[in-house]
């Protein structure tokens, strides 16, 4: 598969927390999960795809253009969700849509009314009055109306009811029926990712960490767990992470093959998304 | 055609579904030139990422099970008889492997396991 | 594209609109009605032009400052350069706006067209793009507070300083017939050349800073 979004050599230095020559590309036709914890440089990541932060080095290309010198180009067909809405709150909904419409070459009304509909929309509304829902939906209306290739959202789903957030994995499925669309959405609540994610990319402290396909990450790694006796020194090393308890043991290995050669009577579970993050994020410590 | 997946099983989910369509079109579930769903919508119903079910359709269509026509999708392949026993061979020979290491461990004799299959094939037959 | 955003800008401080206007039309009349200074008639524009100037702008900054929505159009097609020029064109469509509610108002008092004059209107141009063409760029670099102050610090020495400009002015007015080879009208028309020039470079430079910018 072709790519739709390269990064390459992204930096950016803050006093705290800086993104360390961040590189990844992004594949056509996938849903890409970024996940990391709170602070890893996911916001920092997508606003710096979206121009809205300057890094000090690296590149953006876009289904072969250069960001600096296509700009206007891309944006016309990246369709962006951010996390606090960013809108003009004094406006309404329908004049923050004048505003934002005529940027687009290809704004299209009829969809953007058919989501004001879908949505329950009120387009008198003022958008400072709408719910932390509400806001969302009308950021997904804007960013679903101008027939972008390439879907950007960063935290879409905090703050949401776990029935909205299943409303917008369904939306993005549905976004991806049509060819050659991609999404790129970022997120610390996992279990979004279970159901809809093609790739995942996993960062921290301003590192990239995983950047796997998710089902070959979820095949190869696995949730162990059995009896405390079967811990020693040669299995030890094969866990990412071990919680051992008097009444038995649990942890997270990528070496399958060698743990169930050790110890066959052991119960290999599939993990979660959320037990490999946590494992390769704040592992280390656990672990050892 | 059923698709069930196991978040037990040891097998990576692209080679559980791959089997189970496999399945599906050596006991004639899925007819020659059927269609069968494009990636997305399969992903998408069984919760697995476009890249698995690509592969199981690369896979597939590299075993001369299923055709792919570009902007058409993917059809069940015109019968193949050589390809379809073998594949039933393999299937079932694969299952004995299993038994015979089983047998092997516990110390059952070859002969012993011989009486075991012919006995367990006559029950199967006096059901049917 | 460009005229969106400026409507933008109408749209944020759509509230004080209507009083804005009423303001620049009703001003004019209720001071000339009660005076007969011909040199307070022929400052008029200016001042008027100045006050409303400030005041619109620092409503729409204000707005602009307590809300994300400048981040959002920067992601959009529109790109930061787009917004920018924006901002540039709304202090002008508001100097227009402004000039225009004068016309209007000289027809109901004609004493009023004493200010009405190329030189008047030029002179009113050439401060507001002075003052904007430093203040736009002040405030992206430095931001909206900042500005806030330099602003109000203006609106109060504005009144107090109406005297000495004017003297200031006239003999600028002066010194220029010395030294400069050029007719009366050739100075006009030098004055509204310079504002553009200092338009244009304030807004290049603002481009430039803004590009620096994290949103």
């Amino acid at each position: 598969m072709t790519s739709i979004l390269e990064v390459n050599n992204l930096t950016k230095t803050y006093d705290q927390f800086s993104l360390d020559r961040l590189s990844f590309s992004l594949q056509k036709g996938c849903i890409t999960g970024f996940i990391g914890v709170n602070g890893a440089g996911k916001t920092t990541t997508i606003k710096s795809i979206l121009g809205l932060i300057n890094p000090e080095a690296g590149s953006i290309r876009f289904d072969g253009m250069e960001m600096n010198r296509q700009e206007k180009q891309i944006k016309n067909r990246i369709g962006f969700v951010l996390d606090e809405g960013y809108f003009y709150g004094m406006l309404t909904v329908k004049e923050m849509k004048n505003v934002i419409a005529p940027a687009y070459s290809s704004w299209d009304e009829q969809t953007f009314s058919n989501w004001i509909g879908r949505f329950g929309l009120n387009p008198n509304q003022k958008i400072a009055s709408l719910s932390t829902g509400m806001r969302m939906k009308f950021a997904v209306a804007l960013a679903l109306s101008h027939h972008a290739d390439l879907l950007i959202m960063d935290e879409p789903t905090s703050g949401l009811d776990p029935m909205m957030r299943s409303e917008l994995m369904a939306i993005l499925l549905d976004f991806m029926k049509e060819e050659g669309k991609s999404v790129f959405f970022s997120t610390h609540i996992t279990s979004d990712l279970d159901k809809v994610a093609d790739m995942l990319i996993l960062i921290d402290g301003g590192k990239i960490l995983l950047n796997e396909e998710k089902d070959t990450l979820l095949d190869n790694h696995a949730r162990i767990k059995g009896d405390s006796r079967w811990i020693n020194e040669r299995t030890r090393p094969l866990f990412l992470t071990l919680r051992e308890t008097p009444y038995g043991f649990e942890g997270l290995t990528h070496q399958k093959e060698a743990l169930r050669q050790e110890m066959p009577d052991a119960v290999f579970e599939r993990p979660t998304i959320e037990d490999i993050m946590l494992a390769y994020v704040g592992g280390a410590e656990i672990a050892h | 055609m059923r698709i069930i997946l196991k978040n037990s099983s040891d097998l990576p989910l692209y080679q559980q579904i791959k089997e189970q369509i496999k399945t599906a079109i050596l006991n004639g579930e899925l007819k020659a030139g059927q269609q069968l769903p494009s990636i997305r919508a399969l992903a998408n119903d069984l919760h697995v990422s476009v890249l698995t079910t690509k592969r199981v359709y690369t896979d597939l269509e590299a075993e001369g099970f299923i055709l792919s026509r570009v902007g058409k999708g993917s059809f069940v392949a015109p019968e193949n008889l050589e390809l379809y026993l073998e594949s039933k061979r393999r299937m079932v020979e694969k299952q004995l492997t299993e038994v015979c290491r089983l047998a092997r461990q516990l110390g059952i004799k070859p002969e012993e396991l011989h009486t075991m299959l012919d006995l367990l094939m006559e029950e199967e037959n006096d059901e049917s | 594209m460009l005229i969106n955003l400026v409507i933008k800008d109408f749209m944020l401080m759509k509230k004080y609109l209507l009083f804005l206007v009423l303001f620049a039309l009703a001003a004019p009349i209720v001071i000339a009605s009660q005076t007969k200074d011909d040199s307070l008639l022929f400052l008029m524009p200016f001042y008027l032009i100045m006050i409303t100037e400030i005041a619109t702008y620092l409503q729409v900054s204000k707005f602009e400052s307590i809300s994300r929505g400048a981040a959002f159009i920067c992601a959009t097609p529109y790109t930061r350069r787009t917004f920018i020029e924006a901002k540039y064109l709304f202090v002008f469509v508001t100097f227009v706006g402004i000039l225009f509610a004068q016309i209007v108002a000289s027809f109901l008092l004609p004493s009023l067209k004493t200010g009405l004059n190329l030189n008047a209107v030029g002179a009113a141009f050439l401060m507001v793009s002075l003052l904007f063409g430093v203040l736009i760029p002040c405030q992206i670099k430095f931001g909206f507070d900042v500005v806030r102050w330099i602003f109000f610090g203006l609106a109060f020495l504005i009144p107090f300083s109406l005297g000495p400009i004017l003297r200031w002015y006239q003999s600028l007015g002066i010194h220029f017939s010395f030294s400069l080879p050029v007719s009366q009208t050739g100075q006009i028309l030098l004055m509204y050349v310079f504002a553009v020039v200092i338009t244009f470079v304030s807004m290049y430079a603002s481009i430039k800073i803004y590009e620096k910018k994290d949103l």
